[in-house]
């Protein structure tokens, strides 16, 4: 009987515990949606910046951009390459 | 009494109420289900991203940046819409706008009217700030280009369809439209009374589809070298046009494709729509003597004649059918061999060869060398030749086609069919985005293509553009200076000039075509084409690190 009693009793503080548990977690979740509309609005910001970022870096490395900055930068159009003779080493020859 | 009209009363309230139900639950359950339905979800559409477009070297000639569709729910509106529409149009920069847009905000009970397409974040933000109600964005996506116009006319451009949606025209955003889209997805949510979602609720999701991003055989830093050339050579020649293409004849990869006048994919609204069409695609053109080339290989492979074969009629000019067949300059070479009406450009010593040749065989060499078809080279607008049917054919027609008159093709043709010559005999297909090569067929064998080779490398060595030669360096190549038809004859003055070639001859690296149109400084491929293109070679053989041959 006293062991009956203490099973009992040990399964209703158990189901109201539960209970309990699952109203307070769901009313976390529930009351959570503001935040997670934020972080989406957030997440969707950051991958904005890095598409533009990307389009930025992008057209700093673009071949016209590259070309006008050396030509500031003092380089000049390439001459005619001297071509060094194709003769083998001393070594490697018959 | 009484109870009768209690009775009566109870009745008439019965009636009154099942009235009541039946107007709320049929005649307009459906409306309330569906305001239901919006108080309690929210759908948002995700976005499929259009696939971008990559160079050889994986940098993206075309990519995408994020934009914003602006929306206003009219019922929201707190202003007049010719207010609202007063302090849009500075934030827009668009000054022609404002009726457009107090027009729109005056549509009663509008829940969406969309205002304006692919606002930049600036724009978005300014307009946030401003703080109008009833305004709201919707996510876009614009194409960015960081390499500006370049290889505009390869590319194409994304405009609109007849819904609105992004769609591809011309180029490879025109050709693979469809494998670029990607498609829209949905994710739909349980939202509480303030339109917050409800983590944890219950949801629905499908995920977006994004485009295919395309890596292209297109070389940047010969593409801009081409650019760079084909547009100081359009001034220094006072031409009104020019093209370059260049290919790996082994592959069939196209590693730059110009032409100009060109446009700027960003902002093709405001150019005319003839600047759209790739000329070296989408137009013919009569190739002259570059096509000597094709009739000489064809000859070669039929056995009509040998290298060292003596040509017996060009001592003079011909008369055939009434017409005069001259060659360029008067000037005449008895018992030239063919090796010298290459070098030459001998047009009476080509008529020779196609008489030799005779209609049948020169036709079937059309057919060989791709030029009765279209090339299938993977971009929009693709034309094909423009040559009459066999018999429909006159001597004369035979005698102009020997030397590359009368007959017309596109340049992607030309260049296809070249390739043959440098490849060692295949016909092999134009990619511009990047797969296995595709060798369509045999055409000449490899000893006909290294006999031929041998030829043209002495055209270019001895012949009328051996001034503008790269020394050190075997180069094949060919002139091709031919008339332009204006109404059922050949003006006297305009030319389209051109050069084809491939370099180095015995393994080449890439063959090139580049064309001219009406060159007004002269009209001769040898003081204008042949000049761009060795130009162009010299900077390509340095890129390639292609040493020049001591002692030549």
């Amino acid at each position: 009987m006293k062991t009956f009693t203490i099973i009992a009793s040990f399964l209703v503080v158990l189901t109201i515990t539960l209970g309990t548990a699952q109203v307070v977690l769901s009313n976390t979740l529930a009351t959570k949606g503001k935040e997670l509309g934020a972080s989406v609005i957030f997440a969707e910001q950051l991958q904005d910046e890095n598409d533009t970022l990307r389009a930025a870096v992008n057209t700093l490395r673009s071949m016209r951009t590259i070309a006008s900055r050396s030509g500031e930068l003092g380089f000049i159009a390439q001459g005619t390459p001297q071509i060094l003779s194709q003769d083998k080493p001393l070594a490697f020859r018959p | 009494m009484r109870i009768r009209f209690v009775f009566l009363l109870f009745v008439f309230l019965s009636l009154a109420i099942i009235g009541r139900l039946f107007y709320w639950q049929i005649l307009r359950g459906e409306d309330l289900a569906i305001a239901a339905d919006a108080q309690r979800w929210i759908e948002d559409r995700l976005l499929g991203r259009r696939g971008q477009l990559l160079a050889s070297d994986g940098y993206p000639l075309v990519q995408n940046l994020p934009a914003f569709v602006l929306y206003a729910d009219v019922r929201l509106l707190t202003e007049p819409p010719e207010d609202v529409a007063k302090k849009l149009v500075p934030l827009l920069a668009s000054a022609s706008a404002e009726a457009r847009l107090t027009t729109l905000l005056s549509t009663p009970n509008a829940v969406w009217v969309k205002l304006t397409d692919k606002l930049s974040q600036e724009t978005k933000k300014r307009i946030e700030e401003s703080k109008i109600e009833g305004l709201f964005f919707e996510r876009t996506e614009t194409r960015t280009y960081p390499e500006a116009s370049m290889a505009a006319h390869l590319l194409g451009f994304v405009g609109a369809d007849e819904e609105g949606r992004d769609k591809g025209y011309y180029g490879v955003e025109g050709f693979y439209d469809r494998s670029l889209r990607g498609h829209e997805g949905f994710i739909r949510q349980e939202k509480d009374a303030k339109g917050v979602p409800i983590l944890g609720g219950t949801y629905g999701v499908e995920m977006p589809e994004h485009g295919r991003n395309l890596s292209l055989n297109i070389d940047r830093a010969i593409q801009f070298t081409v650019e760079s050339h084909l547009q100081k050579a359009l001034d220094r020649y006072g031409a009104k046009a020019g093209s370059v293409v260049v290919m790996d004849p082994e592959t069939g990869a196209v590693l730059a494709m110009a032409s100009t006048p060109s446009f700027s994919p960003t902002d093709w609204q405001g150019f005319s729509s003839d600047r759209f069409a790739n000329p070296l695609v989408a137009e013919t053109y009569e190739p002259g003597s570059t096509l000597k080339t094709i009739i000489m290989a064809a000859a070669l492979e039929a056995g009509v004649v040998k290298p060292e074969t003596v040509c017996t009629h060009c001592d003079g000019s011909r008369s055939i059918g009434g017409f005069t067949i001259r060659t360029w300059n008067d000037v005449y070479h008895p018992n030239a061999t063919m090796i010298d009406v290459l070098k030459f450009s001998d047009n009476v010593g080509m008529v020779f060869v196609g008489e030799l040749l005779g209609i049948d065989r020169l036709w079937q060499a059309f057919s060989s060398f791709g030029f009765l078809e279209s090339t299938g080279i993977d971009v929009e607008g693709e034309t094909t030749s423009a040559i009459r049917p066999k018999d429909e054919w006159r001597p004369i027609d035979l005698a102009t086609a020997s030397f590359g008159q009368g007959v017309a093709i596109t340049p992607i043709q030309m260049v296809q069919g070249f390739s043959v010559i440098a490849n060692g005999g295949v016909l092999v297909r134009p990619q511009v985005v990047r797969t296995e090569p595709k060798r369509v067929r045999r055409v000449i064998s490899e000893k006909t293509a290294k006999t031929l080779t041998q030829m043209l490398v002495e055209a270019v060595d001895a012949g009328e553009a051996k001034w503008t030669r790269l020394p050190g360096y075997r180069i094949a190549g060919k002139t091709g200076t031919a008339q332009i038809p204006i109404a059922g004859h050949y003006d006297e003055e305009k030319t389209i000039a051109s050069f084809i070639g491939f370099a180095p001859a015995d393994k080449p690296k890439f063959v090139m075509l580049v064309t001219l149109k009406e060159p007004s400084s002269s009209p001769w491929a040898s003081e204008t084409a042949a000049p761009l293109f060795f130009d162009i070679a010299k900077d390509l053989l340095t890129y390639y690190g292609v040493p020049p041959e001591e002692g030549r």
